[in-house]
């Protein structure tokens, strides 16, 4: 086991490297710089800013300055923000999404695989369909219809919770974004989980445990739990690192603060380094969790061994 | 008044400023018998995150919105758009009009307690040129003609050499290259506010941070949430603190227009925006909340002349000719916008721009005309113009691009194809001329004429690539004169003849304000608000 994370962890270093470097150039490839503007500038201070910023530098020069201060944690400064370093800016959105996300994946997991058992346990029966049919409801609509709408129901009528804003993460706060969030994800992990247990509860295995007589319940969380799991599990891998990096809709409408916006928004204003903290941020994230979802792989399924 | 002589001579722009000196000053003036609410909070949708707090490097109107808020400049603008002693409380210029004298006030303070002198403009307009610093802004020094502005922003003189001078303490003076008549206009933008020179020395890039901060303004900053809300406390040290009634404001960057009418309509904005297509239900719904006004912005069409045939003056006039522009403004804006029919709208200060021929023609008339035009030009229904109609990716400009390739379409041999990119490419290609025909916006940087007409000079942001010697020479000469209104008009009356430009609207403001507040300044015509002039009445 240990041998595997280290392997993974080496293999992540060249991994890292061509993504920054893919993502460096093909960033410059696109038209349009971050100070380019509307109203427009006399070349002699552009030339002033982008001597400030390095961008006077051939390429490959800035993207080793930028390498370099990368290895020291420094992501540089941002170039829409002028007040801020991408450092300034990652972390608190992070912080924010991470817990909307969070709470959001906690919440699905635990009502979508409770949905999708009692639906395969009540395989065609009303039970079934009408957990399938709010389930579908979940995944038809989209966040950005879905937020709007939550907004209108408990916050221009009823009056219950904020429209907007995050005050710290306070709890009203944090309600609304986190089930429009959710709604998708139960509906997803509710639909997996019931197609995973229907065929392990068809297989050998299952039978036999039934032949011998074990109670239901019994083959249920101890025979049949684990193996079910094991598609929601990979499922989950990358969704994790979605979650906890938000949903431009969800902040931009929510006026959360979350990371999400800083991806959309990035990309918009030609923000160099904010594109490319968030790549190299979002890369390690995805690295990261594919070598836990591995590991977690080898503790349900035993016939996975590292 | 001993100042009332050399009033005499100073020039219009500065002459109406100077006289509102008898006028009470800008604080909010809370009518008597209005009963105020005893919370005093003003929540604003400020439409995006600020790019900067720094006074010298703000760029765009959400950071020039909060730093109206934060800091003060030499002078203020009343509700109406005219300026008023702000840290200065008197000022002058020499016979010639070169040298400007600013008297400042000696209560003025900084948040820290610090007093606001002569020195701390100094530092703040020589760090506004400095090539160190960088500003987006700097070019904004070099209109005026400050002596070595540009030489400066160039890289070719120091800082220090800026021609800008604090006589003593409370007395600050600039010298101009030559007599700009709208000087005076200009010290209300944020790039000419002063700076504490301690905190951002000793701070860097992070003293606009709410921890660093000193300022000198009504208010001070409280909390900054990127993307979510920055919050704003009164500066007890403020000289006008007495006559502030708003203790806390709050800028919300809400990019989304739906997103903004939603907390609207949740009671959690006192000030906000809704997406115009909604407008009549809201009329219908809110319309005593619904805000419109006026905006010193143009909507526009470029043509690229240096491609065939939009180097021809006949296609660009049959183009501009045959759009209708009251059924754009009647019925797809539909937010109180003006026709256009030359560059510099209606509302500007100190100029009365006299609509070009074309404008009082009837729209039967620019037809036939441009039917004419084009057939001259030598396009018939068998040989037809192409066009390529670029915009930038957006619901609203595209529904006028379909409006208006419908009209070419209808009256003219025109077939128009259009395409639409995203911003930044979109800017890329007008800037490198990969266009024929392109949608444009430009909004006035001051109250002034010139801020619109020096975009068509050949050194301009004139993307077209127009060049016309006797326009440059206009608008070179109306730089330093008294009246250039006569400058102006046969510069306007120039981009009427050869329509290197095709102006289609002039932009409206549109918002929601709850009638709980007060001493909103609606008719300032370039938005141009301070929270302190607000008050919250009781319901």
């Amino acid at each position: 086991m240990l041998s595997f994370i280290i392997k993974r962890a080496l293999e992540a270093i060249p991994t890292m490297l061509v993504l920054t470097f893919v993502s460096f150039m093909l960033m410059y490839l696109a038209p349009g710089s971050p100070f380019l503007t509307e109203k427009g500038m006399p070349p002699e201070v552009l030339a002033n800013i982008n001597a400030k910023y390095n961008l006077d530098k051939p390429l490959l020069e800035q993207y080793i300055i930028y390498l370099g201060n990368l290895l020291q944690g420094d992501f540089g400064p941002s170039f829409r923000y002028l007040d801020f370093s991408i450092n300034d800016l990652l972390w608190p959105g992070l912080v924010v999404s991470a817990t909307i996300g969070m709470w959001a994946l906690l919440f699905a997991v635990i009502s979508g695989i409770a949905m999708g058992m009692m639906a395969a346990l009540n395989r065609n029966k009303t039970t079934d369909y009408s957990i399938m049919t709010i389930a579908m409801l979940g995944i038809v609509l989209p966040t950005f219809v879905m937020a709007p709408l939550l907004v209108l129901l408990f916050s221009i009528k009823l009056r219950w919770l904020p429209a907007g804003g995050w005050n710290d993460g306070a709890a009203q706060y944090l309600v609304l974004p986190v089930i429009a969030v959710t709604t998708h994800l139960v509906a997803q992990i509710a639909r997996i989980t019931r197609g995973s247990l229907i065929e392990v509860l068809n297989s050998n295995f299952i039978r036999t445990a039934q032949a011998k007589g074990l109670p239901f319940r019994y083959i249920i969380f101890k025979h049949a739990f684990k193996p079910m799991m094991l598609p929601v599990v990979s499922y989950l891998g990358p969704v994790f690192v979605g979650v906890l990096t938000g949903s431009v809709v969800i902040d931009v409408y929510f006026g959360t603060g979350g990371i999400g916006q800083h991806f959309v928004n990035g990309a918009i204003n030609r923000d160099y380094s904010m594109v490319m903290g968030v790549t190299v941020l979002l890369g390690v994230m995805y690295i990261f969790f594919n070598a836990v979802t591995d590991i977690v792989y080898a503790f349900i399924d035993p016939k996975i061994r590292y | 008044m001993k100042k009332t002589k050399l009033l005499q001579s100073m020039l219009l722009a500065s002459a109406v400023a100077a006289s509102s000196l008898s006028a009470p000053l800008m604080a909010a003036d809370v009518p008597a018998g209005t009963k105020l609410a005893d919370v005093q909070e003003f929540v604003r949708d400020n439409g995006a995150e600020p790019g900067s707090l720094d006074p010298q490097k703000i760029e765009g109107v959400p950071g020039a919105n909060i730093a109206r808020d934060l800091f003060e400049g030499l002078l203020n603008q009343s509700r109406d758009g005219k300026e008023q002693p702000g840290v200065a409380t008197s000022w002058s210029a020499n016979a010639d009009n070169t040298v400007y004298t600013f008297n400042l006030r000696k209560d003025a303070k900084w948040s820290n307690g610090d007093t606001v002198t002569a020195h701390d403009f100094v530092y703040a307009w020589q760090r506004a040129v400095d090539p160190a610093l960088a500003s987006p802004y700097s070019w904004y020094m070099e209109i005026p003609m400050i002596v070595n502005a540009s030489k400066i922003v160039g890289g070719e003189a120091e800082p220090s050499s800026l021609g800008v001078r604090a006589v003593d303490d409370f007395t600050f003076e600039v010298t101009l290259e030559g007599p700009v008549p709208f000087f005076v206009k200009m010290v209300t933008h944020t790039t000419m506010f002063p700076v504490h020179k301690a905190t951002v020395e000793a701070h860097g890039d992070k003293w606009t941070q709410p921890e660093n901060i000193v300022t000198n303004g009504a208010y001070t900053l409280a909390e900054w949430k990127i993307n979510e809300r920055m919050e704003l406390t009164r500066n007890t040290n403020y000289w006008n603190d007495a006559k502030t009634v708003i203790n806390k404001v709050t800028h919300l960057p809400i990019e989304a227009a739906s997103a903004s009418l939603a907390r609207y309509r949740a009671d959690e904005l006192d000030f906000g925006n809704f997406p115009t297509e909604q407008i009549k239900q809201l009329r219908k719904e809110m319309g005593d909340e619904i805000y419109i006004t006026p905006k010193l912005c143009t909507y526009y069409y470029i043509l690229n002349t240096q491609v065939a045939p939009y180097g021809d003056a006949r296609v660009r006039k049959a183009l501009s000719y045959a759009i209708d522009r009251d059924i754009i403004t009647e019925h797809i804006t539909a937010t109180g916008q003006l026709p256009a029919y030359g560059l510099t709208p209606e509302i500007i200060a100190n100029f009365d721009p006299q609509a070009p021929a074309y404008a009082s023609m009837s729209q039967a008339d620019r037809v036939a005309e441009a039917t004419k035009l084009m057939a001259e030009a030598g396009y018939s229904d068998s040989n037809p113009l192409n066009i390529n109609l670029l915009y930038n990716t957006s619901e609203g400009h595209k529904k006028i691009a379909i409006a208006i390739s419908q009209m070419w379409k209808k009256d003219l041999p025109v077939e128009t194809s259009l395409e639409n990119q995203e911003w930044k490419t979109y800017l890329s290609s007008r800037n490198e001329g990969n266009f024929t025909v392109a949608r444009a916006g430009w909004c006035g940087d001051y109250n002034e004429a010139s801020t619109f007409l020096d975009l068509m000079t050949s050194t301009g942001m004139n993307d077209g690539k127009w060049i016309n010697a006797e326009y440059d020479e206009l608008m070179a000469a109306s730089k330093t004169m008294s009246d250039p209104s006569a400058n102006y008009n046969r510069a306007e009356e120039i981009l009427a003849e050869e329509m290197p430009i095709i102006p289609i609207y002039q932009y409206t403001g549109v918002n929601l304000i709850k009638p709980r507040v007060g001493g909103y300044a609606y008719d300032n015509p370039e938005g141009n608000v301070y929270s302190r002039d607000v008050y919250i009445k009781a319901e």
